[in-house]
């Protein structure tokens, strides 16, 4: 007779399994004393670990006055130090990474300083949302900080991946990737679609003016990522181990989308990932917002793949986002 | 959105705090930090204020952790000590002065992979399976085995140096 395995029985005394599974466990264990006593074990187990942390916990503490908490964020300054992260990137790119011929050199415009003094302080979990634009479209501002978009001149063939070629493990350096690949990197002030504070339940417009602007281009939707893995059938483009801020998508026909994935680092830097069809990722990477105070300095690293596109992009230096990009799967030709 | 953060703030102030206490060893940071969370949270009003909150308090108790570090670093180069790894837990003496027990869990914790050690605490937070897994980045079945591995070794590591300290002691 197969008996239940422990972490089966971890997660049915954590109460995380369904109702089903939980009646199907209790037939089992009503007529099986091996698992029976397996589960007091375990149950014991659990008890003695709840005990033993209970002994790592500081004196009692009492949760000061709420609204004390809510004077406070109301005082505190709207603006906190700005980051120098994209000074270390603009110089990084200035220097130049040999990832692509195409002269992005000239990067180091007058937009550093413009952006510097202009940018909205940002916060940790989240960019300050309350200011950053985007507008799906395309509509290059009439100002010194054109986008410097590098140009993709594919090093390899771009057809179909050959047969055989296998996907990346995470963690490979990105020499060993399969030859239909091209690499672009460019320091492009960008402006973040606004993580707003939608409501996640209902579809909503990101914000009134974006929508306003682009009303054919369809809105973002906020979805959990359990939602949208269901939703598409496949995992999402992330990187493991950060945790996920949100999760946006944007149905841009029937069958097709482009899906955003915000997730925290550890330094409290929010990163987003996109991934859709090329044109359309190069199409968001690219706007830009509508005024300068909008314009917010990220920098973004992308990865093609025939005509599926996957970016990383964020307000970290680009040597990170390399990194970030190298431990996301391959996007894969038909999605 | 704030009545639901005031309640979260009743029902998992304490959790918290101890979360956080865990990390940094210290009541009083711990409460401070704990502030800081929810000051955050009030300015983001994240959707998922529950998972939002400990995701934010793990960064901010690792911020703390790295700046210890490099202060203490900085102070032993100056006085020439030996070095402190970075990212290395401090040791258990530094932490907790004169309770023997709270010592001898905090050892046993320190036994446990980062990883266990953080599902573990978080579970012991009062997170769900689904929450830890997207703070952990684990897959939602990976939390009972990870959990089941943490406790079991947990308990041993404990048990381990309780027994040793008896037959010294006999």
């Amino acid at each position: 007779m197969r008996h239940i395995p422990e972490e089966e029985l971890h997660a049915y005394l954590d109460q995380a399994l369904s109702r089903s599974q939980c009646v199907e466990i209790e037939r089992h264990l009503a007529s099986c004393d091996t698992c029976r006593a397996t589960r007091d074990n375990l149950a014991a187990l659990r008890d003695r670990t709840t005990a033993l942390l209970a002994v790592l916990a500081p004196p009692a503490v009492f949760p000061p006055d709420f609204d004390e908490l809510r004077r406070r964020a109301a005082a505190q300054p709207a603006h906190r130090r700005p980051h120098w992260g994209w000074w270390a990137a603009s110089i990084l790119a200035a220097i130049g990474l040999g990832w692509t011929a195409h002269t992005w050199q000239d990067q180091d415009t007058a937009t550093p300083s413009r952006v510097a003094s202009a940018r909205p302080a940002a916060d940790t979990v989240r960019g300050d949302t309350a200011t950053t634009r985007i507008p799906l479209g395309e509509s290059p501002a009439p100002d010194t900080a054109a986008p410097r978009r590098v140009a993709a001149t594919p090093r390899r063939s771009t057809p179909a991946p050959k047969p055989g070629v296998s996907r990346p493990s995470r963690g490979d350096s990105l020499p060993g990737r399969p030859a239909a690949l091209t690499t672009e990197v460019a320091v492009a002030p960008l402006v973040l679609p606004d993580s707003s504070t939608s409501d996640a339940t209902a579809p909503q417009q990101d914000d009134a003016g974006f929508a306003g602007q682009d009303q054919d281009r369809g809105l973002w939707l906020l979805f959990s990522v359990s939602a949208a893995e269901e939703e598409s059938g496949a995992p999402l483009a992330r990187v493991q181990g950060l945790p996920v801020v949100q999760v946006k998508v944007q149905r841009l026909s029937p069958h097709e989308k482009i899906v955003a994935v915000d997730q925290q680092l550890a330094s409290g830097e929010v990163i987003r990932t996109i991934e859709g069809p090329a044109d359309r990722v190069t199409d968001l990477l690219s706007s830009q917002g509508r005024t300068p105070a909008d314009a917010a300095a990220d920098t973004y690293m992308a990865m093609r793949h025939g005509n599926r596109m996957v970016a990383v992009t964020g307000r970290v230096p680009v040597d990170s986002l390399r990194a970030l990009l190298n431990r996301l799967p391959l996007p894969s030709p038909d999605h | 959105m704030t009545e639901d953060l005031e309640s979260l703030y009743r029902t998992t102030y304490s959790a918290v705090v101890r979360f956080l206490y865990r990390k940094v060893w210290d009541a009083d940071r711990a409460q401070d930090l704990a502030q800081e969370v929810f000051l955050r949270a009030m300015t983001h009003q994240p959707e998922k204020p529950r998972a939002w909150v400990f995701a934010v308090a793990a960064n901010l108790a690792r911020d703390e952790a790295r700046a210890a570090v490099r202060r203490k670093r900085h102070l032993t180069l100056l006085k020439s000590d030996a070095g402190v790894l970075p990212g290395s837990p401090p040791p258990a003496d530094d932490m907790v002065e004169h309770d023997e027990k709270m010592a001898k869990v905090q050892r046993a914790l320190d036994l446990l992979s980062p990883r266990d050690r953080e599902v573990l605490l978080l579970w012991d937070a009062g997170l769900s399976y689904p929450e830890i897994a997207q703070q952990t980045g684990l897959a939602v079945g990976a939390v009972g085995t990870t959990l089941a591995r943490a406790r079991r070794r947990l308990v041993e590591a404990h048990d381990r140096e309780e027994s040793r300290d008896h037959a010294a002691h006999s």
